[in-house]
């Protein structure tokens, strides 16, 4: 065949293009178990801070000493 | 006060890993475009080899966007670790883009890039081409949301505070769509990805000419990335100088930091193209400056006034001052939330507020606050002027440079004799690495330029930071660090195994019955 002419059947369901595709899905599966055991890993043990108005409001307002007593001001 | 410890590791946690997905997401928006441009010659003109070129490079793109994906959601739980105040202090209005970004932009992206692989043989040759395009729009609506929020970070407007739920919330989310300074990101951005996708089809494609191998693959290539190159190339100097307007008109700071500007110079202010700043003498040492210039880039008139980083500090110690009076009148309403004197004197002063919580990183109490804790605190407005200044300049040279290569390319596409310099071909080769660099140095001129703020003017970076310790946020960077790294190395070897490889290797072309025809020959000679 030339440049020009039948369009032949597409790289991607040919054998070497499946192995290209199983290559990438198989990497995609490999990041998804990474992200996941990074987030059991790394994350998920980190402590939740409070973001209730309360708790902003202290963080922005309050001095140590306030803060160490809960009274304010 | 503030573990500074807490605040330099999460920083720098978040800027490993937005660096590190930032590695993959220009290339993404650049290629979908040439993917979208072979494709549709493909389309037009039936002819095989354009088909086979967009496969090729499609190879290249799926590995780009496979190592990618995902490595921008580690950001997303660092908001939740490591930037928890920040959060809740403007989720409000920075969740919306990013949500729009994943429901809209992210899923037609995912969608079309699986019907782009596998609909090859199952959609017509038109259906085929306009799921490309729709990749490549939906690639790129990604990239949009992105930045719409980060401009907002940069030029906080369609917002404001509320003491009732103590966070910032949406008053028009127009004003946020369109704030300026995100559509001049958006569009200096998105050029710049083009520019590095074409980059990367270039050298890639200069590569198979040097070894002989590809040739009118390669030659094709060329002259796709080097017409999309040269306009790519100029719309970023183009767009870039919008950005840098917006800038000049909405960070005065981050743009006299570029410029190591310490005075106010009279109008039109000067550039300094070259320069050494000295921030300990706050001077410019060996200054070579180009008179007029940045005045007129800056406030596109002969008499606007660009202000000096002195005046800008002074300013800042007035804005702190104000900022103290909101301050003091949030610490009444706590205790009285019907004081309307207090009401008055916070709605009077809340525009100013994030100044006067600069001190709360130096001083438990900022209401203490000495003459000389509001200059020092004025004075940590400036951001790390050597890193701008030099980032900005590497990041400008590269820009003419490719200005440059990609005008030489296109003439010698227009001659055909891409193939007939070997010194050029290795430029091309060899300036593959440059487009990264100029990009991961914009980053760093528009972030590390915002500092101190996490939102400009708003809330200072230092305030965002969760309540955790410094050990805390080490042990997961050395976490990222790991997982990216690993990332890294799969990403390396898979791209230089199917870039060497090339159309022949992976038996994509010359088509079989060619191939057979060239045994033949070889055989018979």
């Amino acid at each position: 065949m030339t440049s020009s002419g039948h369009s032949a059947a597409s790289w991607f369901a040919t054998r070497a293009g499946r192995r290209y595709g199983i290559e990438l899905g198989l990497l995609l599966f490999a990041k998804l178990i990474l992200l996941v055991a990074l987030y059991f890993l790394f994350i998920a043990p980190q402590p939740r801070t409070n973001t209730s108005p309360d708790a902003v409001q202290s963080h922005l307002l309050d001095t140590k000493a306030a803060a160490a007593t809960g009274k304010f001001p | 006060m503030i573990d500074p410890d807490v605040v330099t590791l999460s920083r720098l946690q978040f800027a490993l890993t937005a660096l590190y997905h930032f590695l993959f997401v220009p290339l993404t928006l650049g290629l979908s475009w040439l993917l979208a441009i072979m494709e549709s010659v493909y389309a037009m003109t039936g002819r095989e080899i354009w088909k086979r070129m967009t496969q090729y490079w499609a190879v290249l793109f799926g590995i780009n966007f496979a190592m990618g994906v995902a490595t921008g959601v580690t950001m997303e739980f660092q908001f939740g670790t490591n930037w928890a105040y920040y959060s809740h202090y403007v989720g409000d209005v920075f969740g919306t883009p990013l949500a729009l970004e994943g429901l809209m932009a992210f899923f037609l992206e995912a969608t079309f890039i699986g019907l782009f692989f596998f609909g090859w043989d199952r959609l017509s040759r038109v259906k085929h081409l306009a799921v490309t395009w729709l990749l490549a729009l939906g690639t790129n609506l990604s990239a949009l949301w992105i930045l719409i929020a980060n401009g907002w970070m940069q030029f906080p407007v369609g917002a404001e505070f509320n003491l009732d739920t103590m966070r910032m919330e949406v008053t028009s989310f127009a004003a946020v769509m369109f704030n300026p300074v995100a559509q001049a990101k958006f569009v200096h951005t998105v050029s710049a990805g083009y520019v590095l996708g074409s980059m990367f089809v270039l050298s890639i494609s200069a590569w198979h000419l040097l070894k002989g191998r590809n040739v009118e693959f390669a030659k094709r290539s060329m002259t796709v990335a080097a017409s999309f190159g040269l306009a790519s190339a100029l719309s970023v100097v183009v767009l870039g100088d919008e950005s840098g307007y917006t800038v000049s008109e909405n960070q005065k700071m981050k743009l006299a930091a570029i410029e190591a500007m310490w005075e106010t110079e009279p109008a039109p202010a000067s550039f300094t193209v070259f320069g050494f700043p000295d921030v300990e003498n706050r001077t410019t040492h060996f200054a070579i400056r180009i008179p007029w210039v940045m005045g007129l880039i800056g406030t596109r008139s002969i008499d606007g006034v660009l202000p000096g980083i002195h005046e800008l500090v002074d300013e800042a110690e007035q804005r702190i001052g104000k900022g103290l009076q909101a301050y003091a009148a949030m610490q009444r309403l706590r205790v009285d939330r019907n004081d309307a004197a207090a009401r008055a004197a916070f709605d009077a002063n809340k525009a100013d507020l994030g100044y006067a919580l600069l001190l709360k990183r130096t001083l438990d109490d900022p209401t203490k606050a000495t003459h000389a804790d509001l200059q020092r605190a004025a004075a940590s407005t400036i951001p790390n002027v050597p890193v701008l200044f030099w980032s900005f300049r590497i990041m400008v040279a590269c820009g003419v440079y490719f200005i440059a290569l990609f005008a030489y390319s296109f003439w010698l596409a227009s001659k055909r004799r891409l193939d007939a310099r070997r010194w050029y071909l290795k430029l091309a080769l060899w300036s593959l690495p440059l487009p990264w660099l100029a990009i991961e140095l914009g980053w760093i001129v528009a972030e590390y330029g915002r500092q101190p703020w996490a939102i400009s003017g708003v809330l200072p970076t230092a305030l965002g930071v969760s309540s955790v310790s410094a050990g805390q946020v080490l042990f997961s960077i050395i976490g990222f660090v790991v997982f990216y790294t690993a990332l890294a190395v799969v990403d390396a070897v898979l791209m230089f195994r199917y870039a060497r490889k090339g159309p022949d290797g992976l038996g994509m072309w010359p088509p079989a019955d060619e191939r057979a025809h060239e045994r033949e020959i070889d055989v018979g000679t």
